[in-house]
């Protein structure tokens, strides 16, 4: 085979050098690697729930307007809800079209005859009207239902009262709440949602850019020739650029961690929860054990990412056609990442263990919520194991084939 | 030396056949010129002794070495210029040197030696260390000479190394062309410019469709016929083919 009795490691040396030289000058795989990892998890931890805080409290501070309709039938129930906070009713002629318009945030319909069916105790039947595509809407709702309730519960106190008996026999056994779950744990349980999809979606496209320089991109610029034509073998070249394009993945898999690691050094509440204790330490959080693991099965991903971004994007014309072959790779990590993401752990089904992708993504899951499952982890290590052999396999084969090379 | 036998490139199993049987010799010394239209096989046949690809059959031998049998020891003997530069943008003339250097495995000293030489010679030390990105074709194309010539090479193929450049840089190419086969290296020159193998080449292959229809110095093609421009030595041959 022409090539492979050329194989010498320096020349994989020279190249992957090169290659890591020529990407670091690339500000888009500084953007692409470092930055956007860096950030995503602090964006995506400490400033989200503070817009959505934000905005909640801002629609829970909002008034917002009733329209009763039939508020004659029953003066005292409007009387009440019109001494609430947050609540006023208001008469209107139309007030399906109030609603429409957002003029009001609900409707409350009141029957006929409903003071005589309250004196008499006899059930009366509400209707509330509400806009579910509105927030202000659903918190109207909301604020309406729970000021519905406590009416209806001094109105029945009343009726207790009546008859000489305590309200407290209608509530035998009151009872509160208790989160015994230890911080890790519902650390665990937000991260695992979160960080396997963030490090498995690093480490197969954080090296896309290195990728498609080092194959599309050299033959966009002919330097593909030149390249070919020194004493390098073909696999030689291959896998010098193969190994700087796994580093540039394990690489945006590792600061997206970091980025992790530093929210929680910024805001530990962000990882633990309000109210959590925020005496945990961060070898709490992260272990080394489970560091270490986290980097073998992403290296596991960026291996084989990496050898089938470089075959695809040799396939291609130019840097533009290899991004555009190179994009529908990523929903092969994307799918099943949102697919496991609400998956809990002791649900995680044997076989996934011995599929590519979603085995990394279960084991992923499993180390951070604090399990270290040593069949699962070997299993997954395996299959990614083969995966690389295969994905590397095409990768050489595509740096042989003439058709690919130069395809025009 | 280079001696070209029954050399031929099939593209696909019933593709098209762009070499077709191609003979000749370049000693060294000698500046070979390939002269053809485009598309005639000019690039596929250096391309083939370059072994960037693999001819479907026959073969040749560069100083003896068999490109079929041992394409990395045939690699080794190389210098290879394309029309187009083929730099890399982020990378500084002096790294691609370096780069190039070092996949040939020459020792850091000596690629530091011969690249401050090349530099002074190439006139090229003002933009040595700045992007290559940021020089212009006629630079880049000092970049690819230095580049093939770094490792001192037996052979040189140059693909019509002047496409696209300006005078001054096309000036520079052919000197350096000059100091090849004074050096005594055995060049392969291809180009569609009749003045410029008139005017460089010690012998010519004339190529058309894959094959060679004429072989031999300027002087011997033109003896073959009554007129006295190289261009209608050229127009006559290709014209009895088609």
């Amino acid at each position: 085979m022409k090539g492979r009795r050329d194989f010498d490691w320096r020349h994989v040396g020279v190249v992957f050098r090169k290659e890591l030289l020529d990407t670091t000058r690339d500000r888009r795989t500084w953007l692409a690697m470092i930055i956007m990892p860096l950030l995503l998890v602090p964006l995506l931890l400490l400033a989200m729930p503070t817009i959505m805080a934000q905005h909640l409290e801002r629609v829970q501070e909002t008034p917002v307007a009733v329209a009763v309709v039939g508020a004659e039938h029953y003066p005292d129930l409007v009387a009440f809800l019109d001494g609430r906070d947050g609540v006023n009713t208001v008469q209107l002629e139309d007030p399906v079209a109030g609603l429409a318009e957002r003029a009001v945030h609900a409707i409350l319909y009141l029957p006929e005859g409903m003071g005589a069916a309250v004196a008499g105790e006899t059930p009366a039947q509400l209707r509330l009207a509400f806009d579910a595509s509105d927030e202000f809407s659903t918190a109207a709702r909301d604020r309406l239902a729970a000021a519905l309730g406590e009416f209806a519960g001094r109105v029945v106190a009343d009726r207790l009262a009546a008859r000489g008996l305590d309200p407290a026999i209608l509530n035998p056994f009151p009872w509160s709440l208790e989160n015994l779950a230890p911080p890790q744990r519902m650390v665990g349980f937000a991260l695992g949602m979160v960080m396997p999809m963030l490090l498995a979606i690093w480490a197969s496209t954080g090296g896309m850019y290195a990728a498609i320089d080092g194959a599309a991109g050299e033959k966009e610029r002919g330097t593909l020739e030149p390249l070919l034509s020194t004493p390098a073998s073909r696999t030689a070249i291959v896998i010098g650029k193969y190994l700087a394009v796994v580093l540039t993945s394990v690489l945006a898999s590792t600061v997206s961690l970091l980025g992790m690691v530093l929210t929680f050094l910024i805001r530990p509440a962000a990882l633990l929860g309000p109210g959590a204790d925020l005496q945990v330490r961060l070898a709490e959080i992260l272990p080394a054990p489970a560091a270490g693991v986290i980097l073998l099965v992403v290296l596991g991903l960026a291996g084989m990412f990496s050898a089938l971004q470089l075959a695809i994007s040799l396939y291609a014309r130019s840097f533009r056609e290899a991004q555009t072959y190179l994009s529908p790779l990523s929903f092969v990590v994307i799918f099943p990442a949102i697919f496991t993401q609400f998956l809990p752990v002791e649900h995680v089904p044997e076989w996934f263990f011995f599929v590519p992708v979603l085995g990394s993504l279960a084991v992923l899951k499993e180390v951070l919520v604090g399990i270290i499952d040593l069949e699962h982890i070997a299993m997954t290590l395996a299959v990614s194991a083969v995966g690389i052999r295969f994905a590397l396999a095409f990768a050489v084969a595509c740096f042989r084939k003439e058709r690919v090379l130069f395809r025009t | 030396m280079v001696e070209v036998r029954e050399l031929s490139k099939r593209f696909g199993r019933n593709g098209v056949l762009a070499v077709d049987r191609a003979s000749f010799q370049a000693k060294a010394g000698e500046i070979f010129g390939l002269l053809g239209e485009n598309g005639a096989g000019k690039t596929t046949t250096l391309r083939l002794l370059a072994t960037i690809l693999d001819p479907t059959s026959g073969t040749a031998l560069i100083n003896g070495i068999d490109l079929v049998r041992d394409p990395g020891g045939v690699r080794r003997l190389l210098g290879v210029v394309a029309a187009e530069p083929g730099v890399y943008d982020r990378l500084t003339p002096r790294e691609h040197l370096r780069y190039f250097g070092e996949l040939h495995g020459m020792p850091r000293p000596e690629i530091a030696r011969r690249s401050a030489e090349l530099l002074r010679r190439l006139d090229m030390e003002e933009f040595a260390d700045r992007r290559s990105g940021q020089l212009s074709r006629g630079m880049k194309q000092k970049v690819a000479l230095a580049r093939a010539w770094l490792t001192d090479p037996p052979v040189l193929l140059m693909d019509e190394p002047t496409a696209g450049l300006d005078v001054l840089s096309t000036r520079a190419v052919e000197e350096f062309i000059g100091e090849a086969r004074a050096a005594g290296k055995t060049v392969i020159f291809s180009s569609h410019i009749m003045s410029q193998i008139e005017k460089l080449c010690d012998r010519v292959a004339v190529i058309h469709r894959g094959r060679i229809i004429a072989d031999g110095t300027v002087g011997e093609l033109k003896s073959h016929s009554t007129r006295e421009r190289f261009e209608d030595v050229f127009a006559r041959l290709v014209g009895e083919q088609s």
